[in-house]
């Protein structure tokens, strides 16, 4: 009986052992099949046109996220015609990295404080106290998808910068969750 | 010899068997070199940049083509109606005729699915009304929504429809449109906006202060508080011209009628002997020394909304008369112990902490002895028509408002003992957890794990405090209550609160304010040491950074300017104290 149950042991434990042996042979081949199929060089170019891609899919799906809602996301904006407020800004040398919830996608969009409003040619903008600043949203992994805005520093109102190299659907979806915060009346433009 | 040569021969096939131990000595010694190997190719030889990634190149060329075929045709197909058209919507007057008798829900998937939507009344004709208003339905839609942010609470949206629920003319004053829990093809009238004329209270309700029931008690309507009917367990309790009265089974102080939307509205209960007194002035009351009454009493608070009547639950025999009400000679009671808890209690934590407040009218006086502050009336009580009593509280004694709910959050750099004291710098302190005596002993972490002696663990710490005093506010911001929500997020963020904090923020003071049924919001924030108006915080060690922001907020039924508060920003460096609260005004 004993001769038995050591016979029976004996075949359970070859039978595992044999299945991990096959499943790391197979792994291991992978490996090395991978490792010779295809230089370093190819590979880190393949990778970043991979990642480039994903970057232009994500963007392509936020940007029919903002088409969707273009009707409504535009009565909450000013319209092309809107008066427009000529400002002027001290642009710093670099850019402040700031972390607010105006931020529309964290993980894939950061926000800069990028310069003081010097000068205004409307009241409404106020620039006693240097506090009213320019903000920069723009794309983690492309600084050329970006969007502008001028707020003061400690008053969360927003006035959207009028640049036709700015990409609106970055305000997307924060003009429908801060749509009482943000001007409808006045554009931004800097001079 | 034979023997021997058997036995060698054996031993030689024995030799040359392949047995199962010999397989599986064979197969360790693989398992463990593949072992090592896999070791060696995860760990130390980059295996990535050697993977071809043109499967998934292929597969995101794929993806993109697709999605620029779709960009494009969505690009060209915008068509927006231009903002002015819908900004100039015909406003259009409407009476309703509401059905007297209740009606079933019915179903109307244009407009929802998983809702309640019931007819409730229909458009009176009038030779002003545009053709296309005639003939159509009232209805009132209800959702129940458990949302993430916002708790658990009931959408209500009113239209009006024709008779194949085709044409929708959506109430927008009386609609909560926000979220997206409507049928998304659902499109309203754009040329036309309903505006109703006719009061969704019963009739002899409408535009009246309070009224008397059949049973001679007083009521008044509350604007606060409304439910759809499945939520409330209630039971007939009285009449008013007809009109049903309930009361909560759950709470004997909550009253209620049905609107003509059939839903249930609050009733606020007035004592009769309260009845058209002002707020300052005196009861109509003879003391039993024939001198005639010169106090204002409290019944009851209305603290966030809720209304709560100081309905006593104390024995007659408890209680001596001291007193009768002018006009009937209803008895006022008083307790037969002057050394009663409830009345030391008053003594000493209400008034002392009362004749602190700046404007008061006790303001710097000398505090009375507790002698000469038991013969001032300071509770009283009062059986009213069904048979309760009612306790009273002597205004210049005991501070009406209340509803705060501050919080304490503790984050010293290591595991610290330390003791917090909140002292009201007006009012007192009607709670507290954990259980507070005189001064909170804590240990805490650098989590914000706070832990009491008896090794009970806790987020914060909590206290509550009741005050008629709240500075004014000369600039502040107005918010819509949608939008509460991103507002709070962005300013607490701006104060230099943590994500916990605002998310708990969050969870107490948007379903309080939502319940308030209310447009706008008038909101303000005290900072920092400005909270000192409200109370101070006294914390052994004193930490490094403390952050403290009390919210005052009234409702607003139209949005109005005010100017904007500016908000400071506090870094939160070593050992940091964050404490938000607030109230409404």
């Amino acid at each position: 009986m004993k001769e038995k149950i050591k016979r029976l042991l004996l075949v359970i434990i070859t039978a595992i052992l044999f299945s991990l042996t096959l499943g790391l042979s197979i792994l291991n081949a992978g490996y090395v099949f991978t490792y010779f199929q295809i230089d370093p060089e190819t590979s880190q170019k393949e990778k970043q046109e991979k990642e480039e891609l994903e970057i232009e899919v994500w963007k392509n799906e936020i940007e029919l996220k903002y088409l969707d809602r273009y009707c409504q996301i535009s009565e909450l904006l000013p319209q092309n015609d809107s008066p427009v407020i000529s400002i002027e800004v001290d642009r710093y040398a670099g850019s402040l990295e700031i972390s607010t919830p105006f931020n529309p996608f964290p993980g894939h969009s950061k926000v800069y404080e990028v310069g003081t409003v010097t000068q205004s040619d409307s009241n409404t903008i106020d620039i006693n106290g240097d506090k009213m600043k320019l903000y920069r949203i723009e794309l983690t992994k492309d600084s050329n998808t970006y969007i502008e805005y001028v707020s003061h520093r400690d008053i969360p109102l927003f006035y959207i910068v009028k640049d036709e190299a700015s990409t609106e659907y970055l305000l997307y979806p924060s003009v429908i969750q801060y749509k009482d915060l943000i001007s409808k009346e006045y554009y931004i433009e800097i001079i | 010899m034979e023997e021997i040569k058997q036995e060698i021969k054996n031993v030689d096939k024995k030799k040359g068997k392949i047995t199962l131990g010999k397989v599986a000595i064979v197969l360790l010694l693989l398992f463990v070199v593949n072992f090592f190997l896999a070791f060696i190719f995860t760990y130390y030889v980059d295996i990535d940049s050697q993977i071809s990634y043109k499967t998934d190149i292929e597969r995101l060329k794929g993806e993109l083509n697709s999605l620029g075929e779709e960009l494009d045709s969505k690009r060209q197909s915008l068509d927006c109606q231009p903002t002015e058209e819908i900004s100039e919507k015909v406003e259009v007057p409407v009476e309703i005729d509401f059905y007297s008798q209740y009606t079933e829900p019915i179903k109307v998937p244009q407009i929802c699915t998983d809702c309640v939507i019931r007819e409730v009344g229909s458009v009176l004709y009038s030779s002003s009304l545009p053709k296309s208003f005639l003939g159509l339905k009232y209805l009132v839609v209800t959702i129940e929504v458990d949302d993430e942010d916002w708790g658990e609470y009931t959408q209500v949206l009113r239209f009006l429809a024709d008779k194949t629920y085709t044409n929708f003319y959506l109430f927008e004053d009386l609609s909560d449109t926000y979220g997206v829990t409507l049928n998304k093809d659902l499109k309203y009238n754009v040329e036309y906006s309903p505006v109703l004329q006719t009061s969704i209270l019963p009739e002899d309700l409408d535009d009246i202060g309070h009224f008397k029931s059949n049973n001679n008690l007083f009521f008044t309507v509350g604007h606060t508080t409304t439910y759809y009917g499945s939520q409330v367990d209630v039971e007939p309790f009285d009449t008013y011209k007809g009109i049903k009265i309930y009361v909560s089974k759950e709470d004997p102080d909550s009253y209620y009628i049905k609107d003509r939307e059939n839903f249930f509205v609050f009733l606020v209960f007035i004592p009769s002997i309260a009845v058209d007194i002002g707020y300052d002035e005196p009861y109509p009351i003879i003391w039993s020394d024939n001198s005639e009454n010169i106090y204002n009493f409290d019944y009851g608070y209305d603290g966030c909304g809720l209304y709560e009547l100081r309905s006593s639950g104390v024995d007659k025999s408890e209680l001596k008369i001291t007193g009768y009400r002018i006009g009937n000679k209803e008895p006022i009671y008083e307790y037969i112990d002057t050394g009663n808890t409830n009345l030391r209690k008053t003594y000493d934590e209400d008034y002392l902490q009362y004749i602190y407040a700046d404007d008061e009218k006790d303001s710097g006086k000398p505090k009375l002895t507790y002698e000469e502050f038991v013969t001032l009336h300071p509770i009283i009580f009062w059986e009213d028509e069904t048979g309760r009593m009612i306790m009273f509280y002597n205004s210049r004694f005991v501070i009406r408002g209340g509803c705060a709910k501050p919080i304490v959050y503790l984050y010293p750099e290591q595991e610290t003992d330390i003791t917090v004291k909140v002292i009201p710098t007006t009012g007192y302190l009607t709670f507290t957890y954990p259980k507070y005596n005189d001064i909170w002993e804590v240990t805490a972490n650098k989590n914000g794990v706070i832990k009491d002696r008896s090794g009970n663990s806790y987020e914060y710490l909590w206290w509550e405090s009741k005050s008629d005093y709240l500075p004014d506010m000369q600039s502040g911001f107005v918010v819509k209550y949608e939008n509460l929500n991103i507002f709070f997020d962005l300013i607490l963020t701006k104060a230099g609160f943590n994500h916990k904090e605002i998310k708990d923020f969050k969870e107490y003071w948007i379903p309080t304010m939502v319940s308030e049924y209310t447009p706008y919001f008038r909101i303000s924030f005290l900072q920092n040491e400005a909270v000192d108006t409200i109370a101070n915080l006294v914390i052994n060690p004193s930490p490094d950074t403390e952050i403290r922001l009390f919210m005052i907020y009234d409702r607003l039924f139209e949005k109005e300017s005010i100017p904007i508060q500016e908000i400071k920003t506090t870094e939160r460096n070593g050992f940091v104290v964050t404490e938000w609260g607030g109230t409404r005004r």
